[in-house]
């Protein structure tokens, strides 16, 4: 068992509302986790719940296989990197980084050194005797996960920690996150409600949505096979049809959607109403007017979006819904608005997820 | 100027533009000018008229009489220890009301500031119910070995303090709230985090953060006390040798009006000083904002 | 586990600290209200028995009755009075910027910071020189002092914070100024006016200081016929007048709660 963090079965109740609801998670060790979910959700309750700041009202907490759900925060093995940073205003970036081994009695001259090497990982030399407010937000950001660092926590916690950031800072602070979490093979549990920051720096993502976990994956198996109609909804873009399955033999499964849509699905097994999900990068578009057979559909191309690379279009199908379309930057060259097509699809590309 | 009432009567005449404000502010002028400021030259003027037309006998008398350097410095250490009391007793309640995660924190507030609704001398009488000798405390000091028998708190300075500090507490509780209420306690949990114990959070953080508004409650609290003057005349007694029971001596018993308006000018000088602090802490950038 | 959570020392230590300091703050007037009932002849705490005696005997004695009737009559007058003269002068700041006018607001509220003390025996040495006024008039007077700066204090912040468009756009739609006024921005304001007249009301009617220096003695207020008879000697029937005021006063501060979460859910 070489699980870093162990929920089990973890509630939170306020009253009769529940803000996490039964989640059960295992972070392995120098894996990185994201908590993804919509606000409200639970991802903070749930992380706070770890560091020791919320009690939990059923389940329990381990971290390296202790038990610490009544553990209080300060003999918790965890380090928290706060939304607002929570640096101390009246303390310079150095004593900051101190703090935590101060509190853990570690002699001044190896304080000394590891909040020097520290600040060089951090790249904030020269930043030393600063306050907090004379830095900028990604300087403040740094220090936050140096604070959280230097103590060689367990786990390290981070909520929303780029939410400050603008858009370009945000994506280099993250590349840099994942860098130095996987050189220095960190746990972390990471709290973002951006899909896109998810994919791109957890080793597995659990989805969220109220107080529960819908699934907990790795981001690809996420995107390309999501468990529920959430998150197929939540992660990417998709399309997303009610149907009925109306036949299984050994080649697949059938099933009947909206506007005549047949769908044709590999093999599994699944109950009688399905959500099945495609992606809008799946579909190939030709010109004409009748679609014969299972996995086609014709409509008229209503909408045009051109990103450079790729482009998008929407569809508009004979009962009034929207096929969204993900293409090459040429599609808008070949289908203006208002011509018709025929859009189909690979069976392999069809995932079934609960209705 | 388009939503004040307009420079202009019904009739369209026009009136001059200050004339409509100055109006409005003329009642308020007369009361601040003819009531308060008036009577406050005229306060210092007294004090100021011994022997006429200009003399400072009774500044020279009050503070080369030992027996009133003494008044003075008792009012003084009055204060302070109203100040200690009111800080020990209120940092602790205001941190729990600024960090309780409950609806009943408004209703708690209410119940805290309800004391200061009452009228002091209900409250004075409600201490010296308690403080005098068979009174609640100061039978359960003597019970408790504490006190001597045939001993009371009543006319006592630790009776005035007990008394003084419980009026004034609300308001050092209600300064406080909000100070520490402006403070992130996500602080304190990353104290924690770090491995601050919650004792060693709050001190480490939130006393030091709060160190601005502890010294301007503080300062409230003080300026305060040493002008009360029903609980202490009524815990105290009317000998109590305090400021403001001497100013009411000299004034209706005495009647030495210059010697009353001198002890006023100091009273009212001390007190000025630290409403001037205050209000500079207040504005400031010492209290701090996070 | 939050720093208030019983889980730790330190928690224990905050409630326990807490609930000594609640105890503190309250246990006084508690044990008025509780000796107001008790049969003993001297006020006298745990109480024995039960009566209503010492309210009736109260209730009987004009000192008092006349002493609370006073005091009413002197607070809905300064009340009044106040919240008139501070309306006007705080819309005269509010909305009328002219130079000086920050200095002025400060200057109005300063009586608050003083002394009630020093401005009594100002007021008693003033008024001995200057007879403009006799008798409760002249607590009137002296209660303007404080309860005027009060009101201002109260009804600024209201008034800067009240969106004037509302009043411009019935102006737009042909009120006149003053029309515009009474009929839009007092209505809208009217909460923190009543909160600010209550304030005024309590002020005077709990005030001390003055009232012992100024009051007129065929004319007492409550808190000088109270002041005067606690020294004296210590009669239940002062705990039971002393009981009415406690309980008047808790009323009136839960109607106000209970008005205010009805006003806010809305
Ligand atoms: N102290 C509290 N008392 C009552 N309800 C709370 C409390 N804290 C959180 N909640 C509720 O619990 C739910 C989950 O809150 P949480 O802060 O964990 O959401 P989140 O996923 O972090 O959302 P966001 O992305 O907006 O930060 C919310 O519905 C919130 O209203
Ligand atoms: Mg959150």
């Amino acid at each position: 068992m070489n699980a870093e963090v162990e929920l089990r079965t973890v509630s939170k109740a306020y009253g009769d509302a529940y803000a996490v609801d039964r989640v059960s998670l295992e972070v392995a060790r120098g894996e990185l986790v994201a908590l993804l979910g919509p606000s409200g959700c639970g991802k903070t309750t749930t992380l706070r719940m770890v560091a020791g700041f919320v009690e939990p009202t059923g389940g329990a907490i381990l971290l390296r296989g202790q038990d610490v759900t009544r553990v209080p925060p300060h003999r918790r093995d965890t380090g928290m990197v706060f939304q607002s940073y929570a640096l101390f205003p009246h303390l310079t970036v150095a004593e900051n980084i101190a703090f935590g081994l101060k509190r853990r009695g570690v002699a001044r001259t190896e304080i000394r050194s590891r909040v020097a090497t520290m600040i060089g990982l951090m790249r904030l030399s020269g930043l030393e005797q600063r306050l907090p407010r004379q830095l900028s937000g990604g300087q403040q950001q740094r220090v936050a996960v140096g604070r959280a660092l230097v103590i060689n926590p367990a786990v390290i916690l981070l909520d929303e920690p780029f939410s400050n950031l603008d858009a370009q800072l945000r994506e280099s602070t993250r590349e840099e996150l994942r860098r130095l979490q996987q050189e220095l093979r960190l746990t972390a549990m990471f709290v973002t409600h951006d899909q896109a920051e998810a994919m791109a720096i957890a080793d597995r993502i659990a989805v969220m949505n109220k107080g529960r976990i819908e699934q907990i994956d790795t981001p690809a198996a996420v995107y390309h096979h999501p468990r529920t109609r959430f998150v197929a909804g939540f992660i990417g873009r998709a399309n997303i049809f009610d149907a009925e399955v109306i036949a299984r033999d050994p080649a697949g499964v059938a099933a009947r959607g909206p506007a005549g849509i047949t769908f044709v699905l590999p093999q599994g097994d699944h109950p009688g109403r399905i959500a099945v999900v495609l992606r809008p990068e799946a579909i190939r578009l030709a010109a004409g007017t009748d679609a014969h057979g299972p996995n086609t559909v014709a409509g008229v191309v209503d909408v045009v979006a051109f990103y450079g690379a790729t482009a998008q279009l929407g569809v508009k199908l004979a009962d009034g819904s929207r096929l969204l379309v993900e293409g090459s930057g040429d599609l808008p060259q070949r289908f203006a608005p208002g011509s018709a097509v025929v859009a189909s699809w690979a069976a392999s590309a069809l995932v079934a997820s609960a209705a | 100027m388009g939503g004040a009432l307009e420079p202009r009567d019904r009739r369209g005449l026009i009136l001059p533009k200050w004339l409509p404000p100055a109006l409005l502010l003329l009642p308020a002028a007369l009361v601040f000018g003819g009531l308060f400021v008036w009577p406050q030259l005229g306060l210092f003027a007294t004090s100021v008229a011994s022997p006429p037309p200009i003399g400072f006998a009774t500044y020279q008398r009050f503070l080369g009489d030992s027996f009133y350097v003494a008044v003075l410095v008792r009012t003084l250490s009055l204060g302070a220890c109203v100040t200690l009391v009111c800080l020990i007793c209120g940092f602790p309640l205001a941190f729990f009301l600024a960090r309780l995660e409950s609806r009943w924190v408004p209703f708690l507030i209410m119940i805290v500031s309800f004391p200061l609704w009452v009228s002091a001398v209900v409250r004075s009488f409600a201490w010296m119910v308690l403080l005098l000798r068979n009174g609640l405390v100061s039978i359960w000091l003597r019970d408790a070995g504490l006190a001597p028998a045939g001993f009371q708190l009543m006319y006592s300075f630790a009776g005035i303090v007990i008394a003084l500090a419980q009026v004034l507490l609300p308001l050092m509780v209600i300064t406080l709230y909000a100070v520490i209420k402006g403070i992130d306690r996500d602080l304190e949990n990353a104290a924690m985090n770090l491995g601050a114990s919650p004792g060693r959070a709050v001190c480490l953080v939130t006393l030091r953060l709060a160190r601005g508004g502890i010294f301007a409650g503080s300062l409230l609290v003080f300026s305060l006390s040493i002008s009360a003057f029903a609980t202490p005349s009524l815990v105290g007694g009317a000998t109590a040798q305090l400021m403001a029971v001497a100013i009411y001596e000299q004034t209706l018993e005495i009647n030495d009006w210059p010697f009353a308006a001198t002890i006023s000018a100091i009273l009212l000088a001390i007190a000025l000083s630290v409403a001037l602090v205050y209000g500079r802490l207040i504005d400031g950038r010492n209290v701090p904002v996070r | 586990m939050t720093i208030t959570s019983l889980r730790h020392p330190f928690g224990i230590f905050l409630w326990l600290m807490v609930a000594l300091v609640m105890v503190y703050i309250l246990a006084p007037l508690a044990v008025i209200v509780a000796s107001s009932f008790g049969t003993t002849g001297y006020v006298a705490f745990p109480p024995q028995g039960f009566t209503l005696r010492w309210y009736e005997q109260a209730l009987a004695n004009p000192r008092y009755v006349n002493g609370f009737l006073t005091s009413l009559r002197i607070a809905a007058i300064v009340t009044v009075v106040s919240s008139a003269i501070g309306i006007a002068a705080a819309y005269a700041l509010v909305r009328y910027e002219f130079p000086g006018s920050r200095l002025i607001e400060s200057l109005f509220i300063s009586p608050l910071v003083l002394p009630g003390l020093v401005l009594a025996v100002a007021l008693t040495i003033f008024f001995s020189r200057n007879p403009i006024a006799t008798g409760t008039d002249r607590l009137i007077l002296a209660h303007l002092t404080i309860c005027v700066p009060c009101v201002l204090r109260v009804v600024i912040p209201v008034l800067q914070r009240f969106d004037r468009s509302i009043e411009e756009a019935a102006q737009n739609l042909g009120a006149s100024p003053v029309k515009a006024f009474f009929l839009v921005t007092l209505p809208v304001i009217r909460p923190g006016i009543f909160a600010a007249a209550a304030l005024a009301f309590v002020m005077s009617f709990d005030e001390v200081e003055m009232s012992v220096f100024l009051a007129s003695p065929r004319e007492q207020p409550l808190t000088v016929a109270l002041y005067s008879a606690v020294q004296l000697a210590f009669d239940p029937t002062l705990a039971a007048v002393s009981s009415i005021l406690i309980m008047i006063t808790f009323a009136i501060m839960v109607v106000h709660q209970v008005v205010s979460r009805i006003r806010s859910a809305r």
